[in-house]
């Protein structure tokens, strides 16, 4: 981990952030079985990689706090964050870093084959600090497959009343709209998303290994 | 799950959870991986219901660089063009119609190809082409015709497929202290408050497949004792199965168990089944035996218990539906009159406006097509649904131009 130094600009930092891998340890733990089950063959430092590109963020940072320290200080303000876009923040980081650590295992491969000796540097062997923009497209791809491959298994009717939230439909004009309480709306949207919520996780975790990690030979 | 955990779970779904009770279901979370995991898988769907890149015209751009998507969203979206296609891309006009299909709405949405229908002869499918080019790319609307799954599609099947069929019948194990012990459970259809034996025994207390109930005071019951599940509440357990194993797409054995459990119940509480049987058989590429499941589904309305017009209106679209796609034409105005006429929620009326529109428009009739896709508009209040049908009106009106 000495990049942490050079990337994020000083010793200063360095040792907030193994503070900050101290306060999260049970975070860490929860994140580090979480990769392994995801394919990483070294979950401890996948973990300790996405929380400190999480505590790099300044969103995910306070959420972070908010939600999993240790200790709460009595005046602390609620984030911006509410928990589910934490949690969608948290596995997209991971899954990125977990990808990566595959990558470079591909790449060390290839490299190694096709070496003409001019292989001393580690430098080619590494792959940049990905752009916001290789994460944000990541999740983005993530999303779009939820959707596709998992909506059309749901019923009909969870499909209709999570589309007009999803529109920005309240739960009283669904209810309007559909004829039913708005007790009844919260029941099927929170179903609704629960049936997809499995359908997620059995696309994203079989049982065994990962489909979208298969572990380097 | 606990009952608690699982109503906090429903809370944080429904973004009603305090941010306090959020840090404490998310400390839980740290302990508990299951917990972690359901947590995230809900944050996941959460942010792809509001992403913008899961919206139509989104999925529709990012498919023409992932070949994948493209294909998943083909084989969902299109019927029986996308079976025959060799090259998605190389008809790329109506794929992109099916791709803002399943974005849109998360409604099946299913491209009227005159020369995708075999039974059509020649001469007829000639003339269609010429004299209504514009028919080729009209969408139909409907909830719950699904197209047959594609091979290349990934199939998510559930990982514990070891579960047992409901049963109709279990038998009481034991009596402790008033209390029936039973196993039968909420897999076949008990729920908290079922009456069996007659009243003699009401469930309290409901699991998976075993139950708990008290017996009334007088009541003389056994161990042993045979226990039957109403079979209304039967027929709802089985249902819950076919869509479970429909969903996973397991087409023949959710066929299987609902054509089984047909001989179970009275017409009117085996209508849903038929409605069923009739997707699951349009799903497997038999039209002709979905329609006959309609057909009797819509001879039982008025059996009891009488079907709803909620349930009339939708069975009458769908099968209204369905005949369009087999040409069909008479039928289908007729059905989707009935259908209006059972004055639907606006999001289903818009559907069978704009599927008459679709009508109009193989009748060669641009004004009527027209007319209908202005009053499907004013129903629908989805962007989606809304650019789906604000291009058939588009088409329309262009083909009217000189």
């Amino acid at each position: 981990m000495n990049h942490l130094d050079s990337h994020a600009g000083g010793r200063s930092t360095l040792s907030e952030t193994r503070d900050a891998i101290l306060d999260y340890r049970r975070l860490l733990n929860a994140l580090g079985s979480r990769a392994r089950r995801m394919g990483s063959r070294d979950a401890e430092s996948a973990a300790q990689e996405k929380q400190k590109r999480s505590l790099e963020n300044s969103l995910s940072q306070l959420a972070i706090e908010y939600y999993f320290s240790e200790e709460l200080p009595m005046d602390a303000e609620p984030p911006a964050w509410p928990l589910d876009q934490l949690m969608a923040w948290l596995h997209g980081v991971l899954h990125f870093v977990v990808l990566e650590e595959h990558n470079r295992a591909s790449n060390r491969r290839e490299f190694s084959v096709g070496s003409t000796g001019d292989d001393s540097s580690p430098n080619r062997l590494e792959r940049a600090d990905p752009a916001p923009d290789q994460l944000d497209a990541l999740i983005q791809k993530e999303l779009q497959q939820i959707v596709v491959e998992c909506m059309p298994a749901l019923d009909s009717d969870y499909r209709r009343v999570l589309r007009m939230r999803a529109e920005g439909l309240k739960y009283g004009d669904i209810a309007l709209r559909l004829g039913v309480s708005e007790n009844t709306v919260a029941t099927w949207v929170s179903r609704g998303i629960r049936m997809l919520a499995q359908c997620v996780r059995r696309r994203t975790q079989p049982p065994g290994k990962s489909k979208r990690m298969p572990e380097a030979e | 799950m606990e009952p608690d955990l699982d109503r906090r779970i429903d809370r944080y779904a429904n973004r009603e959870l305090h941010p306090a009770a959020a840090r404490a279901l998310a400390h839980e979370a740290l302990d508990d991986s299951n917990l972690f995991d359901e947590l995230t898988a809900v944050a996941l769907v959460q942010a792809a219901l509001e992403s913008p890149a899961t919206t139509d015209r989104a999925l529709a751009q990012a498919a023409l660089d992932d070949e994948t998507l493209f294909d998943t969203l083909v084989a969902h979206g299109a019927v029986e063009a996308a079976a025959r296609a060799p090259r998605k891309r190389r008809d790329l006009t109506w794929a992109i119609a099916g791709l803002a299909a399943i974005a849109a709405g998360l409604l099946t949405f299913v491209i009227l190809r005159p020369s995708s229908h075999p039974a059509q002869p020649p001469a007829q499918q000639a003339r269609s082409v010429v004299a209504k080019p514009v028919i080729t790319s009209a969408i139909l609307l409907t909830s719950d015709l699904q197209p047959a799954p594609s091979h290349d599609v990934l199939v998510f099947r559930g990982t514990n497929g070891a579960t047992r069929a409901p049963k109709s019948e279990g038998e009481i194990v034991s009596i402790e202290d008033g209390v029936a012990s039973i196993n039968l459970g909420s897999i076949d259809g008990l729920e908290k408050g079922t009456q069996l034996q007659g009243g003699r025994i009401v469930v309290t207390t409901v699991f998976r497949d075993h139950a708990r109930g008290t017996i009334s005071a007088d009541a003389a019951v056994r161990a042993g004792d045979p226990v039957r599940v109403p079979s209304s509440a039967h027929l709802g357990a089985i249902l819950q199965q076919v869509e479970a194993l429909r969903a996973v797409g397991n087409l023949k054995a959710a066929h299987d168990i609902a054509q089984a459990a047909l001989a179970g119940g009275t017409p009117g509480e085996t209508r849903p089944l038929l409605e069923r049987l009739a997707a699951i058989e349009y799903q497997t590429g038999a039209p002709n035996a979905a329609r006959e499941r309609y057909e009797v589904a819509v001879d039982n309305f008025a059996q009891p218990p009488a079907a709803s017009s909620t349930e009339q209106a939708s069975t009458l679209a769908s099968y209204g539906a369905l005949c369009l796609l087999s040409g069909d034409l008479d039928r289908t105005t007729d059905l989707l009159g009935k259908a209006l006429a059972q004055s639907p929620a606006a999001a289903l009326k818009a559907e069978i406006l704009n599927n008459l529109g679709a009508v109009a428009e193989v009748r060669a009739d641009p004004g009527n097509a027209a007319s209908y896709y202005k009053q499907a508009l004013a129903e629908t209040t989805s962007k989606s649904e809304r650019a789906v049908i604000d291009a058939n009106l588009a088409r329309v009106n262009s083909s009217k131009l000189p």
